[in-house]
């Protein structure tokens, strides 16, 4: 059995395959911070119920995980990765912690063109999270604000957008109200990147995907379905033991 | 691989060329600086003086020029502002006087400023490349001619001009031949080799460079003979220059597997492709005038060298480099990009700037631009 190792930003993911299945997987919360002793451990813990033939690692930490037997770019995972739950697929979105990644992809998976968002956090989960942070609104309740009235956030900078949330906060606009107005932000962030590479059946992937208010925003803009894996934060760690 | 003997020597020449400079000062000689390859250094070398560049490629200088300059600004501008300020460069401190020019708009102002720290004389770069303009540009360098004689108190003579036409050109001649070179599988030498010339040539004296460009000619003949190089994906860069202590990009590349094969910047082709044909003020003005910078209006040529260099380089791939808030450069690579993916080249664009911050998330576009190609 292979294991893949996603050592992103702010999450780690282990994914264990064996041939083209998928026996187990775990999402951990702590990113690129995380040490290799924990990295070991998590490792041992999976070694004591499954026998591991290769250990792959991929992801914005990788070369943390120095006892693996490959390292892949998460870029050329992510494709693979996509391509592994959906047929049809010609582009991918990951919106992850520290960037955006927008990809073409061919019938194998392979990259043909990407782009990911500059150094620049607006349109990524940092942004979002720290958006969450002053609204004061739990991860976890993120699918109970919903509004049909978006408030406009007109700064495309991570750190103006901040200030426009809390003076529309101190004009008593309502929460949910600027949650969608974040969101809208962030998708028109992503969408010229969509069109620049003319991508048409789009995985969705990334801890972002979970968001189905988001997700049912993005779609519309979009004026078509997203493809969501059951979950999408695997995708790269799967691609990853595809290649 | 062993290090090129030839590195080693223009390692060497580089840690003495302040003592060097010095010496040469004492005994009279005036030093230029320069801050762009559109001045033509025939006509100081022709006046028996040494031109020098200045442009800043370190991030240290930078605050300093902050004090003065805007934080949105190309850090190239900001880093050579900051050195003359902080006065922590030899070269700039060796310079009896600096030749600025209309080039971006950055700079142009900048000079504005630092005019009331040193000596200037500005050239006038016109940006449109018609015969009205290539008239102007003659005019300005019949200027900096006699500029250059009354600075130096040396009479440019027909004699000295062409001695010094007939040495920059065979400093190109030299560089051609590098191209050459670079065109053979696996590659002779690698590309942040290459780019440590290109800015030291801009430091050293040309008798110098010369001579160290024979040999490393020499040598680079020699592991063609035995198929000796690096293998890799095959890479070009193109865009804004990188000057001595900006090399991160470079280096990136070749930690991922990449190598380096030519370089369409001021570092690279833009500083000796196309030959002084001829002895004439006019005949070296023209020369210059075919620099292709993105500063030109309708600089489609630079374009058509991109896609030649491609072609006749072998590349996997393109990286288009600019520097953070170089507006011409950056503008310019939507049509580079356009073209480049008509032909079917792949193309990935990096911006950045000299801070260190991002160069993990360089290295994973990079990593995966080469492996997806
Ligand atoms: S990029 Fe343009 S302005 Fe800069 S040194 Fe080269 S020619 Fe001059
Ligand atoms: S890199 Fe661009 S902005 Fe900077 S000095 Fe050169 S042309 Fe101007």
């Amino acid at each position: 059995m292979i294991l893949g190792i996603d050592v992103g930003s702010t999450t780690t993911k282990m994914v264990l395959m064996e041939k083209d299945k998928i026996v187990w997987y775990k999402i951990e919360d702590i990113g690129v911070v995380i040490d290799e002793d924990i990295l070991l451990k998590m490792v041992k813990e999976v070694e004591e119920r499954y026998p591991i033939d290769k250990i792959v690692a991929t992801g914005y930490g990788r070369h943390k995980v120095s006892f693996a037997d490959k390292v892949v770019p998460e870029v050329i995972a992510l494709g693979k990765g996509a391509r592994y739950f959906f047929n049809d697929v010609d582009g991918v979105v990951d919106i992850g912690g520290q960037d955006t990644k927008v990809l073409k992809i061919n019938n194998e998976g392979k990259v043909l063109d990407f782009i990911l968002s500059d150094k620049c956090a607006a349109g990524t989960g940092k942004f979002l999270e720290k958006a969450l942070d002053i609204l004061k609104i739990d991860k976890n309740d993120i699918n109970k604000y919903k509004s049909d009235s978006v408030a406009k956030i007109s700064s495309m900078c991570a750190v103006f957008a901040e200030s426009e949330i809390i003076s529309l906060l101190s004009k008593k606009i309502p929460k949910e109200e600027i949650l969608m107005g974040v969101y809208e932000s962030t998708i028109n962030r992503i969408i010229p990147m969509v069109n620049k590479l003319k991508i048409q059946n789009i995985v969705f992937s990334g801890g972002v995907a979970k968001n189905k208010v988001l997700t049912e925003m993005f779609e519309k803009k979009l004026n078509k379905k997203l493809l969501i894996p059951e979950e999408p934060q695997i995708v790269c760690c799967v691609g990853a033991i595809q290649l | 691989m062993v290090e090129l003997k030839a590195i080693e020597k223009l390692m060497q020449k580089f840690a003495n060329r302040k003592e060097q400079l010095q010496k040469l000062k004492e005994e009279g000689r005036k030093v230029f600086g320069l801050f762009c390859a559109y001045v033509p250094i025939e006509l100081i070398l022709a006046a028996n003086a040494t031109p020098v560049g200045l442009c800043g490629g370190k991030n240290d200088t930078i605050p300093v020029a902050e004090e003065d300059l805007p934080r949105n600004l190309c850090p190239l501008i900001k880093s050579s502002y900051g050195f003359k300020k902080a006065k922590t460069c030899p070269y700039f401190e060796a310079s009896d006087i600096v030749i600025g020019e209309t080039t971006c708009e950055g700079k142009k102002k900048m000079f504005e400023l630092m005019e009331r720290m040193v000596p200037m004389h500005i050239m006038h770069l016109p940006h449109m490349k018609d015969e009205d303009s290539l008239k102007i540009w003659i005019k300005e360098v019949e200027k900096l001619k006699e500029l250059v004689e009354k600075e130096t108190g040396n009479k440019i003579t027909e004699e000295k001009l062409k001695e010094a036409v007939d040495k920059v050109n065979k400093l190109r001649e030299l560089f051609y031949k590098l191209y050459e070179l670079r065109k053979n599988k696996p590659v002779p030498i690698k590309g942040l080799d290459v780019l440590k010339i290109f800015q030291f040539t801009y430091l050293l004296e040309i008798d110098d460079t010369i001579k160290i460009l024979e040999e490393l000619v020499k040598e680079l003949e020699e592991r063609v003979k035995k198929g000796e190089g690096y293998e890799g994906k095959r890479i070009l860069i193109t865009g804004c220059p990188m000057v001595a202590g900006n090399n991160k990009i470079v280096e990136l590349i070749e930690e991922v597997r990449g190598v380096v094969v030519g370089e369409e910047s001021c570092t690279g082709t833009r500083y000796f492709e196309n030959f002084v044909e001829g002895y004439s003020i006019e005949d070296i003005a023209k020369r210059y005038f075919k620099i292709p910078c993105a500063c030109r209006f309708k600089n489609d040529d630079r374009i058509e060298n991109i896609k030649r260099l491609a072609k006749e380089l072998d590349v996997d791939g393109v990286v288009y480099y600019t520097l953070q808030y170089c507006h011409t450069f950056n503008i310019e690579g939507a049509k580079v990009e356009e073209v480049l993916k008509e032909e079917g080249i792949p193309v990935i664009r990096i911006e950045t700037d000299y801070s260190e911050s991002d160069k993990e998330q360089l290295k994973t576009r990079l990593e995966a631009f080469i492996e997806m190609i």
